[in-house]
């Protein structure tokens, strides 16, 4: 698994590449933590490059939304492909998360 | 191919590194049974919950333990039977949880619960408890 991070307009981007499994979530629950920490009110995760994920995944991401739900912050999610898109649908998390077709567009969303 | 029935056998560690070799033989076998490919990733994911639910719950994070793997080939339906060492859960206990009350975790049995047609847990096996996973092949 490979994150890489950046930051545009106050929005935190997290870029994913790899497949999502209870072998890698402990570094992206890591990566979150330090942001919500430093009390980030707006993430977007990139998931263009994420060609799996499981129930492992989920969580994180559920999580942090909670998390950040706390202190008012957001989490969006962007890019997600055909297969991980289904598992979201599957456990009916498209209700629970802002999910946008491009990373652009979930940034634009937090203005 | 005649599949009237016929086994394939994986054991593998229970360390978190293996569940890409486990979902890709199960995707590959899925296909080789006949299922189509969005029905082969469904059997992927499920057989990836189950291992990492014997890696968490019953082998609370022990990676040094065996998950023995038997996938069946019939007709009509595509058996998985995961079995390990670990600690016994009771039945009562495998359950998946309300899906409009969003919380992390206790997502995978509800994954499973909704792909296969059968799920049956067995913690009075020989060796441990065994899982009993049954897809049944769509009539054409």
């Amino acid at each position: 698994m490979e994150i890489n991070s950046r930051e545009e307009n106050n929005v935190s981007i997290i870029i994913l590449e790899g497949e999502v499994d209870i072998s890698s979530t402990d570094l992206i629950r890591g990566k979150l933590k330090k942001l919500i920490d430093e009390k980030k009110k707006a993430i977007v995760i990139n998931l263009a490059n994420v060609p799996y994920i499981d129930s492992s995944g989920l969580g994180v991401f559920v999580e942090t939304m909670q998390e950040m739900g706390k202190y008012g912050g957001e989490l969006k999610l962007a890019g997600l492909t055909d297969d991980v898109k289904k598992v979201f649908e599957l456990t009916r998390l498209t209700n629970f998360f802002s999910i946008f077709a491009e990373e652009k567009e979930a940034i634009a969303s937090f203005k | 191919m005649d599949l009237s029935y016929s086994l394939i056998k994986l054991e593998v560690r229970s360390h978190p590194r293996y569940l890409r070799l486990i979902r890709n033989a199960t995707y590959d076998i899925a296909l080789i049974c006949g299922f189509t490919e969005d029905e082969a990733k469904d059997l992927r994911l499920v057989i990836d919950e189950a291992c990492t639910n014997v890696i968490k719950h019953s082998y609370r994070h022990d990676y040094s333990k065996p998950i023995i793997l038997n996938f069946f080939l019939y007709d009509d339906r595509f058996e998985m039977l995961i079995e390990d060492c670990g600690r016994k859960v009771r039945p009562s206990q495998i359950r998946s949880r309300d899906i409009d009350k969003v919380r992390p975790g206790g997502l995978g049995v509800y994954i499973i619960k909704k792909l296969m047609d059968v799920m049956e847990y067995d913690p009075t096996g020989k060796d441990g408890p065994r899982l009993r996973l049954v897809k049944y092949r769509k009539k054409s």
